[in-house]
């Protein structure tokens, strides 16, 4: 059986009480005025009120509506996910420690895996044809909600199609920002309702007459995802997260690696079982879908599976 | 100019060649712990200096504008 009462399995056990510690830290309103230029490793909306760090795709998109290059954005994010990979994800995103506790509810599950990407030039052509009806709605000034109801099922089309997180991050918060200087991705954020949207409407009068059917569209998406979450391993980091999408290719050159003993294996699948993203460490140890939370390698009866440092020998 | 491109036809199997032996190399270079290694060590300086030049540009102020906005 594996060690259980070792320093690093005792980490591994206290990651619900790390994440717990990065949502507090992410949302202690008394140090906003100086923490706030640090974007936070993980999905946190700043128009919270308690926000105390900027929201890493919200900047992104501020920096696509100003149209410069985000150098010092990329360069935090990208160090985060040299390091580690995708580890800001499993140990300090707020939203993805929601989505673990959701899904901790007593109700049916539904395991279902994202379907495999389509072929590159199905997806550009789609993107292309796709694209054209943006431009077409933009250039008509049709109401912002036609807009927001045809990117929801603009996201459903790339579900299907296996790309809906390279969507959301080159469409949504890159591409649609650039050209409508509208940050869109922030405007149908499930967790920018639940901590910004919900929040600033019950605390402002003001606010409460301005709701329109962009507000119901947004609270509708949130609790298509509650719902989601309480029956799917963390479906938003699946399915939609943009953040995700940026570090998931670093999880292959990262410092920080898992190793899986192929030889010592015994195939019990574990490692899925206690995956908050159902994946098969043993099959691909850079899986572009691990959070790197560490469950498997404390939770493997042979052991097999170790954290290992790229730079070690 | 290659042989293979001077028709469309060959031109598309030259893409399709050439996207799988790219292919295969990157299989071949997640499997060589050295050179990830230096692929790392590479990364993380580019980052670094990225984030110092963004630091030096007072990027950081636009994020914090911004967010304050909020």
């Amino acid at each position: 059986m594996a060690e259980k009462n070792g320093f690093w399995p005792r980490l591994w056990a206290s990651r619900p009480w790390v994440q717990l510690g990065f949502l507090v830290l992410s949302n202690s309103w008394f140090t906003r005025n100086t923490t706030r230029a640090i974007p936070c490793p993980g999905l946190n909306c700043y128009a919270c009120p308690l926000a105390s760090m900027a929201c890493p795709i919200g900047s992104l998109q501020h920096f696509a509506g100003i149209r410069q290059m985000p150098i010092y954005l990329l360069g935090v994010l990208g160090l985060i996910g040299a390091l580690g990979g995708r580890v800001a994800c499993g140990w300090s995103c707020p939203f993805g420690w929601l989505q673990e506790q959701v899904f901790k509810l007593a109700v049916p599950k539904w395991r279902v895996h994202p379907r495999k990407r389509a072929a590159w030039w199905v997806l550009l052509l789609v993107s292309l044809a796709f694209g054209a009806g943006v431009w077409a709605m933009v250039a008509a000034s049709l109401p912002v909600v036609v807009l927001a109801l045809y990117l929801v099922a603009g996201f459903g089309l790339y579900v299907w199609l296996g790309a809906s997180r390279l969507f959301a991050l080159l469409g949504l918060s890159l591409l649609m920002p650039f050209f409508t200087l509208e940050p869109w991705f922030s405007k149908l954020c499930p967790a920018g309702m639940l901590e910004g949207g919900i929040p600033q409407v019950l605390l402002d009068a003001d606010l409460r007459a301005l709701i329109g059917p962009l507000f119901w569209l947004k609270l509708a998406i949130l609790v298509f995802f509650a719902a989601w979450m309480a029956v799917t391993r963390r479906p938003f980091c699946r399915w939609v997260c943009p953040l995700g999408a940026i570090w998931s290719p670093f999880n292959g050159c990262s410092t920080l690696q898992l190793r899986v003993d192929a030889d010592a294996c015994i195939r019990c699948n574990r490692c899925q079982q206690v995956c908050p993203v159902d994946i098969l460490i043993c099959e691909d140890e850079t899986d572009p879908a691990c959070v790197r939370c560490m469950q498997c390698v404390a939770e493997c009866p042979v052991s097999c599976i170790k954290v290992s440092g790229l730079w070690g020998g | 100019m290659p042989d293979a491109l001077r028709s469309s036809r060959s031109l598309w199997r030259w893409i399709r060649e050439s996207s799988a032996s790219l292919c295969a190399r990157v299989e071949g270079v997640r499997d060589n712990r050295r050179v990830l290694r230096q692929i790392n060590q590479a990364l993380i300086l580019v980052l670094v200096a990225a984030l110092l030049w963004g630091v030096l540009r007072s990027e950081w102020r636009t994020v914090l504008i911004h967010a304050r906005y909020l």
